[in-house]
């Protein structure tokens, strides 16, 4: 006995560390498991009831079950603003708020309306969540669409993601995430375009099948009743329709949509996506008569140029693209255009293709001068390659915030393949 | 004079030097005051950094022999050198408290959300009292092992970033004014100066021929990461760099692949920790052999884990009382922590590198009582020898000069 203490006293930092394992290696014994405490927050959806917020939350539920699954259950709440409601939230479910593995905010079409930016303020404060996190804008409410989509999407209910990012890769070529919404408010262009998810009783993924996840919900405080929406719409079938719409958030908010046609109409000089298809309609030449040719775009390439037309800010957009013939539809199905050996892209179809493009673009870009909407950042293009003209330019405006206005933007689309 | 560390494990202990302060909240204090132009204000301090580097390493290599107490003492005195010996442990006391202060809401964010600030001291402090206990070869040791983990760790988090944060172009070069990024670098460079480590550990390194090689190869990956790591910053947050506080931890965030991505986070918190832990142990080195060159007692009981208690028994209330708060923290460190590490930084290197030249005599040592008497008693023994030969002279020619 006498040598362990004096084992111990020779060596005074074991004295140390001893205490300190007695004073916090006890209460583990009567800690709770952190899934029985914590409330992991999968899916946050944000509307705007009055003046009160209204929080959403999908959370992974622990359930003991044989079968590898997944279990998710929902709670909302109100409050006077977004931190408060979380808590109001968490506390119905006895459990702390925990954000830190959320993947997807969903915010109704009223919030994005007011000010996204502001509404994300406590989040992005609160530091425990990544600013990659999705964003996405739902044509309801976010419970209601949080609630259908979790009886489809429950067993993993991080379906959303995979969503925005297939956006994101294939149709828009931008994130839709906390960090570009951000960058509407702070970035020099003040423009973000975001994914917009629609519930539709007429297209899309059926959320109507069941899952072994619990759709019940538990909302208090005058909100919504428990169950999946209304009654009265119980019976009719609902669907996940990503149509590839995007919202545009110009200055945090919400100022106009694009339609999946117009997207892919932009898609001439967006060099970031990977771009599914373009159609040309009543094609006709050698090989076609009057025809609908879908084509692939394997390979694309866009490249900016900015300079100064005079006093006009003009960006030349040069896209190469390498096409593929995907599909004819014409009457006549003839051997030749199932012939591997044909070059179908003659001059003829080139110019088709480059004027078809052009033609939808130019509407669209105007749309989105007219919003005031910098998409495409041609601000920083113009910053770095003509500075001082560029500066110059936006002092000579009555508002250099609408300097997209005054941009002209010139295709030259070239294609090649077969 | 005992020489406990390798070169080697001492190249890669400056070498991690480098890395502590700046991978966590100095990116978004630059940006907040010169925006992508904060990387710039980043490559100013650096080279100041460096600058003291090259003032300092003369001195450890040529006074390779001595201690940095044995240097001072020897050319200015013992009163003179305890102030420095103050300044210095000022010096790493500041440093303490903030790798402590950072170090605990960089955990409590990352994981920890609701630890106690008790908690983690208890924890860091343990840790880096046990390095100091046992001796500085083994927390070089340590250094030495960890360093490989480390690299590649920050090396993953660096491509990690690369591939994936988004690319927000680095081009126009200069957007903002030489002002706004000399207040940068000036506001942040607290976050530097930590070579002056290098002077308390004179005497204790084995300098070996190749240390020059292995310093600069050590010191190059260092510094290739580092701007690296601060270029993907600056480039993937170039608009919203006052959003991203830790820095390292959100240059993976952008990893698309939202299952995984929590585990991820497990490379810039391991990274982090180790790199608090390592630099809280130095730093505790520093400070206890500072006081323990200004409070030289000679007591059998007396020896530095008694200081070691002090030195804890300061700081630890210090953390508790006065700096809990990362924004009070942040306030101070710009405000008041900036002129104490500029004028540690850069007077401490620039006077010992002037006092280097000064010649030093060996001081002979005094006699003691004993070796007085002695010496009257040779004196006294020579003056006779020389007397009694003058007799003999004298004898010789004492009978009509004719030879005896």
């Amino acid at each position: 006995m006498k040598k362990f203490f004096k084992f111990i006293f020779d060596r005074p930092i074991l004295i140390l560390f001893i205490i300190i394992l007695l004073i916090f290696v006890p209460p583990m014994f009567i800690m709770q498991p952190q899934s029985q405490i914590k409330l992991i927050a999968r899916t946050l959806g944000i509307d705007k009831v009055g003046d009160e917020f209204e929080v959403t939350i999908i959370y992974y539920q622990p359930s003991i079950s044989q079968a590898y699954t997944e279990s998710y259950n929902l709670v909302s709440a109100k409050g006077s603003s977004l931190s408060l409601a979380l808590d109001l939230a968490a506390d119905y479910t006895g459990k702390q708020l925990v954000l830190a593995h959320m993947n997807n905010i969903a915010v109704s079409n009223d919030v994005a309306q007011e000010n996204l930016v502001e509404y994300l303020n406590h989040l992005v404060r609160a530091y425990t969540i990544n600013n990659s996190i999705n964003v996405f804008v739902t044509n309801v409410n976010a419970k209601d669409f949080l609630e259908d989509t979790l009886k489809s999407h429950g067993k993993t209910a991080n379906q959303e993601s995979g969503i925005v990012e297939h956006n994101d890769r294939y149709i828009v070529g931008t994130s839709s995430n906390v960090e570009n919404v951000m960058l509407s408010s702070y970035g020099p262009n003040k423009t973000a375009l975001i994914d917009m998810l629609n519930v539709s009783e007429n297209e899309g993924e059926d959320l109507s099948g069941g899952s072994q996840s619990n759709a019940a919900s538990n909302s208090g405080d005058g909100g919504s009743g428990g169950g999946s929406g209304s009654g009265g719409e119980e019976n009719k079938p609902k669907y996940l329709a990503n149509d590839g719409s995007v919202a545009i958030i110009r200055d945090g908010k919400k100022v106009g949509d694009l339609t999946r046609q117009e997207v892919e109409a932009l898609n001439v000089i967006n060099g970031a996506n990977e771009w599914p298809k373009i159609e040309l309609k009543n094609y006709s030449d050698e090989n076609f008569n009057n025809a609908t040719i879908v084509f692939n775009v394997p390979n694309k390439y866009v490249k900016y140029e900015a300079y100064f037309d005079g006093d006009t800010p003009t960006v030349l957009v040069k896209t190469n693209m390498l096409l593929t013939v995907y599909e004819v539809l014409q009457n006549s199905q003839t051997q030749t255009i199932f012939s591997p050996k044909n070059l179908y892209l003659n001059e003829t179809m080139q110019k088709a293709i480059a004027d078809k493009l052009k033609s939808d673009f130019y509407p669209v870009y105007q749309k989105l001068q007219d919003l005031n909407a910098d998409a495409f950042d041609f601000y920083s293009l113009f910053h770095k390659k003509c500075q001082k003209e560029f500066d110059n330019y936006l002092q000579s405006l009555e508002n250099p915030d609408e300097y997209i206005k005054g941009v002209k933007v010139i295709l030259q689309v070239e294609s090649k393949g077969k | 004079m005992k020489q406990e560390i390798t070169s080697r494990q001492f190249a890669i202990m400056i070498a991690m030097s480098i890395l502590t302060f700046k991978l966590t909240y100095l990116p978004s204090f630059l940006f907040d005051f010169a925006g992508k132009d904060g990387f710039w204000a980043f490559l100013i301090s650096l080279f100041v950094d460096l600058l003291t580097f090259f003032i300092i390493m003369p001195i450890f290599l040529k006074h390779k022999e001595e201690s940095f107490s044995q240097f001072l003492e020897k050319r200015i005195g013992k009163f003179a050198s305890k102030i420095v010996y103050l300044l210095i442990f000022l010096f790493f006391l500041m440093k303490l408290i903030y790798v402590s202060n950072i170090g605990y809401f960089f955990a409590r964010e990352a994981i920890f959300q609701e630890a106690q600030y008790i908690l983690f001291l208890s924890i860091l402090f343990i840790t880096i009292n046990a390095l100091f206990l046992f001796k500085i070869n083994s927390y070089a040791r340590t250094s030495e092992f960890f360093y490989l983990f480390l690299i590649a760790f920050f090396f993953a988090c660096i491509f990690l970033g690369i591939l994936t944060a988004p690319n927000r172009g680095f081009f126009p070069l200069f957007e903002h004014s030489a002002s706004d990024i000399f207040t940068a670098s000036w506001k942040s460079i607290f976050c530097f100066g930590d070579y002056l480590f290098i002077l308390p550990f004179m005497g204790k390194v084995q300098i070996e021929k190749k240390f020059k090689r292995q310093l600069v190869f050590y010191m190059s990956i260092s510094f290739i990461l580092l701007i690296t790591f601060m270029l993907t910053f600056f480039i993937a947050f170039r608009y919203t760099g006052f959003l991203h506080l830790p820095a390292i931890t959100d240059i993976v965030e952008f990893v698309p692949l939202s299952s995984i991505i929590e585990n991820l986070d497990l490379l810039p918190i391991t990274l982090m920790l180790s790199l608090y832990v390592f630099h809280g142990g130095l730093f505790m080195f520093c400070m206890v052999n500072s006081v323990k060159d200004i409070f030289k007692f000679k007591h059998k009981r007396y020896d530095t884990r008694w200081l070691l208690l002090a030195v804890n028994l300061l700081v630890i209330p210090l953390l508790l009382f006065v700096f809990n708060s990362y924004d009070s923290l942040i306030y101070i460190a710009q405000t008041y922590f900036v002129w104490i590490t500029a004028f540690c930084m850069f007077l401490i290197p620039i006077f010992c590198f002037a006092i280097s030249f000064k010649r030093v005599k060996e001081a002979q040592s005094k006699p003691t009582w004993a070796v007085k008497v002695s010496d009257e008693n040779l004196k006294w023994i020579s003056q006779a020898a020389k007397f009694k030969e003058q007799i003999a002279l004298t004898k010789k020619y004492s009978f009509g000069g004719q030879k005896a």
